[in-house]
């Protein structure tokens, strides 16, 4: 066989098939180098940043854990989400319990003080009035531990599926660190009525109420808080398959970089479709991504890849701002110290990129900030010289004994004199994902042990008997050998979920993989 | 027979190869005595190893982010009078700078960067601005305005205005005629009010060729002078009219060349380096020869030999402290004297120009020969550059020599350059006779560009 065109001489002749595989493999490795590499973005090189604090990290986690020494209501235990405003959502205090635990992993208080708080805080979420006997209400006067409404009086509101997701992350992460508080932990979620809050496909409603004070369930949560919120109520069985697919988004250009975004039209949902760093660096953080992804066996405490991604982007548009226009930028949304008081300070929102808006929609463009839990966060998972430089900017923004401001104002005009426990609770995270890595960090438990019992919650999941199962709603749990074995013994019968899950829910597939464009925009093609 | 009968027989034959020996003894004669002279300018011939020019592709994301950066210069110091600011904190301006930010709201639009409504804002108000400007002896614009009023600024530079600068701008006017000729009417306008042929006067004395106003033409001065520019400059003068254009490569000026490691070079100054003599070049004409007009043999030639003088230098000099040299962009030092009127006064002797700050990384010249010579080392040369900028300000000159600190100065030329070797990368050179179809249309802009 002719393999090349020409007669070679007869010493090489026998090197002919020799040559030409050389040339093939050379050929190959030349197309190899020469293919295009998809480029990525910068911030998928950053690392996560890793290691003992320094001093001036301690600093800040000492000064942040100040707020909720300030702000704690010993009646009840709770804490204040406003500096001196006794009213507290779910979502707040979940950000209390992480500081919590911050604050004893980083060693700023001892376990004598960690058990007693943590023991009233328990206790309280035990015994705290429910909205209608549903879920937690949306805000509770932290002394009294009483319903109340936004302006504190008694009253009810309605419940927040994304406040509850996020107590139910922490909740386990209670769990999960502290076994001996678990039964206390298993008892408070074990009150809840899950009926309107999530459905069989895994969508999450909130609650509010109408003009004639009857609770009406509305889908809640867009792109970023709703699979963050899932997350919550996946890690206690719940299937959250709508929830926690990505879908719908659309996305923005933005600086050279592909933004995501919720594409649900905010006109007719009336809901904001507001991009923030918070939910994604709440993920990193808790749950781990990249390198640092917890080799967890429950798909629950895994970030999915597209996660990763979407934050990446989110980040890299932030430091594309700083890059060009040199406004340093950490967008979350926040407290102001003045009216109107709280605002979705977003990357994008209802159609407009950097877009500063109040709960009603109103544009307020001046009142924009860097947000310290935002930066913070920012700086932990992504180690750059721009987050670098968010360190400078942010450290010693503080009040002594109130912890950290809410924010320094873009224009130019000084901090945000305003405190809050979500923002020093993200902080003191942030902190701790430096030094631990992933926050929910899940305990190895060796359910084929002689001495194994399952937790409180598992018990009455899997038993068939437990009428309020059905009444609450709750989720049909899978039961591994060790477990099974346990309610042989103990005379428990198994409850296990219907052999049709898919008659539940017909369009949702909770495994297809999610396909993501390129993170880079037009910028590159003019 | 005897020996003379026999030559007598063979005559004809004796004088046909007589003849021939005459005539090859002729033919080596003259080859030998005639020696050819050698190109008075070598590089009127295009070297061995010239390499292959890069073809246009598009841009990746960095120089997408390094465009949008050049181009926030523009944002922060055009002033309410439609002109740019000829670097950061400096509150006047030339025609030279101002036709940078004309090149620059070009390049920004056909990188997608502006949109065709700020492209047009833009553009009308320079345009219109550059027309109202009070003008020397009613022909020509002054050196440098103050952007805030377009009032002439005194300067201690020895020319009263500059024909650098003046084919600069019509260069940049010849860019926009050819790719948005929607604006040749607003151009025609802005020129009518200026009278350059007047500049160049249809006469020629035994000495040299010179301008009505007794300024031989070209001598050197302290403003903008040397060989690049005079080779840069004759292609917007030439628009003027013929004698301009005779004017202009009439080539008996000056030119400063030195040859090092065997390559002829041309020289702007000399540097003293660890004890080391190197060569000052200021690549800033040849950069822009090639990105918007393009090359012809001569500036080609010369550009790849300051490229490979570059290349050959860093790598000998101790620790690469010499990179690609170049000049910081001129700042004018004012005159201390205040005149009402239009007439400038000329410059006493202690007021000298501010000196020429030498550079050994050069930013523009970085990003200018990357984009021409698409080589491992302009590449590299081109990285080394890339962290100089400020965040929301723009681009630095470059790396200051001596103190081998980031210059101080962010300036209108480096920013516009930037921009402009981003769209040669993109599109290739500035005029382009049939590329109209690239950017009439809406361009689908970042939204980010606020």
């Amino acid at each position: 066989m002719r393999l090349l065109p020409f007669n070679l001489p007869p010493y090489l002749r026998i090197f002919g098939h020799f040559v030409v595989s050389v040339l093939a493999v050379a050929a190959l490795l030349l197309g190899g180098t020469f293919s295009a590499q998809a480029e990525k973005l910068p911030a998928q090189g950053y690392p996560v940043r890793h290691g003992e604090l320094t001093e001036r990290e301690k600093a800040v986690a000492n000064r942040a854990w100040e707020f909720f020494v300030t702000n704690y209501q010993p009646a009840t235990g709770l804490v204040n989400a406003v500096n001196n405003y006794p009213s507290t959502t779910m979502w707040d205090t979940a950000s209390y319990i992480a500081a919590l635990i911050a604050a004893r992993e980083l060693a700023i208080i001892d376990k004598p003080e960690f058990d007693k708080r943590m023991i009233k805080l328990l206790g309280t979420l035990n015994t705290i009035p429910l909205f209608r006997n549903q879920m937690p209400n949306k805000a509770y006067n932290t002394i009294t531990a009483q319903k109340v409404n936004y302006v504190n009086k008694p009253g009810e509101i309605g419940f927040s599926a994304l406040d509850g997701g996020r107590m139910l992350v922490w909740l386990r992460a209670i769990k999960e660190r502290y076994p001996e508080y678990a039964n206390s932990v298993d008892n408070i979620v074990l009150r809840w009525d899950f009926t309107n809050v999530i459905d069989g496909c895994g969508t999450m409603y909130g609650a509010i109420l109408d003009g004639n004070n009857q609770p009406m369930y509305v889908q809640e949560g867009r792109l970023g808080y709703e699979e963050y919120a899932a997350r919550g109520f996946q890690l206690w069985g719940f299937n959250t398959c709508q929830a926690s697919r990505p879908e719908p988004y659309q996305f923005a250009d933005i600086y050279c970089v592909m933004v995501p975004y919720d594409s649900r039209d905010p006109r007719e949902h009336h809901q904001h479709n507001y991009v923030l760093t918070e939910p994604f660096i709440l993920q990193g953080m808790e749950f781990g991504w990249g390198a640092d992804k917890t080799n967890a066996q429950e798909k629950a405490a895994i970030t999915p890849e597209w996660i990763r991604d979407f934050a990446d982007r989110v980040y890299q548009a932030q430091e594309n701002r700083y890059l060009i226009t040199g406004m340093l930028t950490a967008r979350s949304e926040h407290q102001l110290d003045r009216a109107p008081y709280f605002v979705y300070d977003t990357v994008f929102s209802d159609g407009y990129d950097w877009n500063t808006i109040t709960d009603k929609g109103e544009f307020v463009p001046e009142t924009s900030a860097v947000s310290m839990k935002a930066a913070l966060g920012m700086w932990t998972l992504w180690n750059s010289p721009y987050t670098d430089r968010l360190f400078d900017t942010i450290e010693n923004a503080t009040e002594k004994g109130k912890g950290y401001y809410e924010g320094l104002y873009e224009n130019g005009s000084g901090p945000i004199h305003e405190f809050t426990a979500n923002n020093n609770g993200i902080m003191l995270e942030a902190l701790l994902f430096k030094k631990e890595g992933n926050l929910l960090k899940l305990r190895a438990q060796n359910s084929q042990a002689s001495d194994f019992v399952p937790s409180i919650w598992n018990q009455k999941l899997l038993n068939v008997f437990e009428e309020n199962n059905k009444r609450l709603n709750r989720p049909f749990i899978s039961a591994d050998k060790g477990t099974r074995s346990w309610c042989q013994r103990t005379g428990v019968a198994l409850r296990e979920a219907p052999a049709c899950s898919a008659c539940q829910c017909a369009q949702c597939n909770g495994d297809q993989p999610v396909k993501l464009p390129p993170a880079l925009s037009s910028c590159t093609k003019p | 027979m005897s020996i003379s009968q026999d030559l007598l027989k063979a005559r004809s034959y004796l004088t046909v190869i007589l003849g021939f020996m005459l005539a090859f003894g002729i033919v080596f004669y003259v080859e030998k005595n005639n020696k050819s002279t050698d190109m008075k300018i070598p590089q009127l011939q295009l070297s061995e190893n010239f390499p292959n020019l890069p073809a246009p592709r598009e841009l990746n994301y960095q120089e997408a982010i390094w465009a949008r950066i050049a181009w926030q210069y523009f944002i922060n110091n055009t002033q309410v009078s439609g002109l740019v600011n000829s670097a950061e904190g400096h509150p006047y301006t030339s025609l030279w700078d101002n036709a940078s930010y004309l090149l620059a709201i070009i390049s920004a639009h056909q990188l997608g960067i502006i949109d065709d409504r700020e492209f047009d804002a833009r553009m009308q108000k320079a345009l219109n601005a550059l027309s109202i400007l009070p003008l020397y002896q009613g022909n020509v614009p002054y050196l440098y305005y103050s952007t805030a009023d377009l009032k002439p600024l005194t300067t201690t530079y020895d020319v009263d205005y500059s024909l650098v600068d003046v084919g600069r701008l019509l260069m940049a006017f010849k860019v926009i005629v050819w790719r948005y000729p929607q604006y040749n009417a607003l151009v025609q306008q802005t020129l009518s009010h200026w009278d350059l042929g007047a500049l160049f006067n249809m006469e020629k004395d035994n000495s040299s060729l010179k301008s009505r106003h007794n300024q031989s033409y070209f001598r050197p001065n302290n403003y903008r002078s040397g060989y690049g520019y005079s080779l840069y400059a004759a292609n917007g003068l030439s628009l003027i009219n013929t004698w301009a254009g005779i004017v202009l490569t009439n080539s008996k000026q000056q030119h400063d060349f030195a040859k090092v490691n065997g390559l002829s070079i041309p020289v702007d100054g000399s540097l003293m380096l660890q004890e080391k003599s190197y060569p000052v070049i200021n690549s800033l004409p040849y950069v822009l020869s090639g990105l918007e007009n393009g090359f012809n043999t001569e500036t080609a030639e010369i550009s790849w030999s300051i490229i490979q003088v570059q290349e050959s230098l860093n790598q000998n000099s101790y620790r690469h402290s010499y990179v690609n040299m170049g000049f910081s962009n001129p700042i004018p030092r004012l005159s201390s004297k205040k005149t009402k009127s239009d007439f400038l006064s000329p410059s006493t002797d202690d007021d000298q120009p501010q000196k020429r700050v030498k550079l050994s990384l050069s930013t523009q010249a970085a990003f200018g020969w990357y984009a021409l010579f698409n080589t491992p080392w302009t590449e590299q040369v081109r990285q080394k550059a890339s962290d100089l900028f400020i965040p929301g300000k723009g681009w630095l000159d470059g790396v200051e020599a001596y103190s081998q600190q980031p210059s101080g100065l962010i300036t209108a030329t480096t920013n516009a350059v930037i921009l402009e070797s981003l769209v040669y990368t993109a599109q290739g050179k500035m005029i382009c006779i049939a590329c109209q179809k690239t950017k009439l249309a809406t361009a689908a802009q970042s939204l980010g560009s606020q």
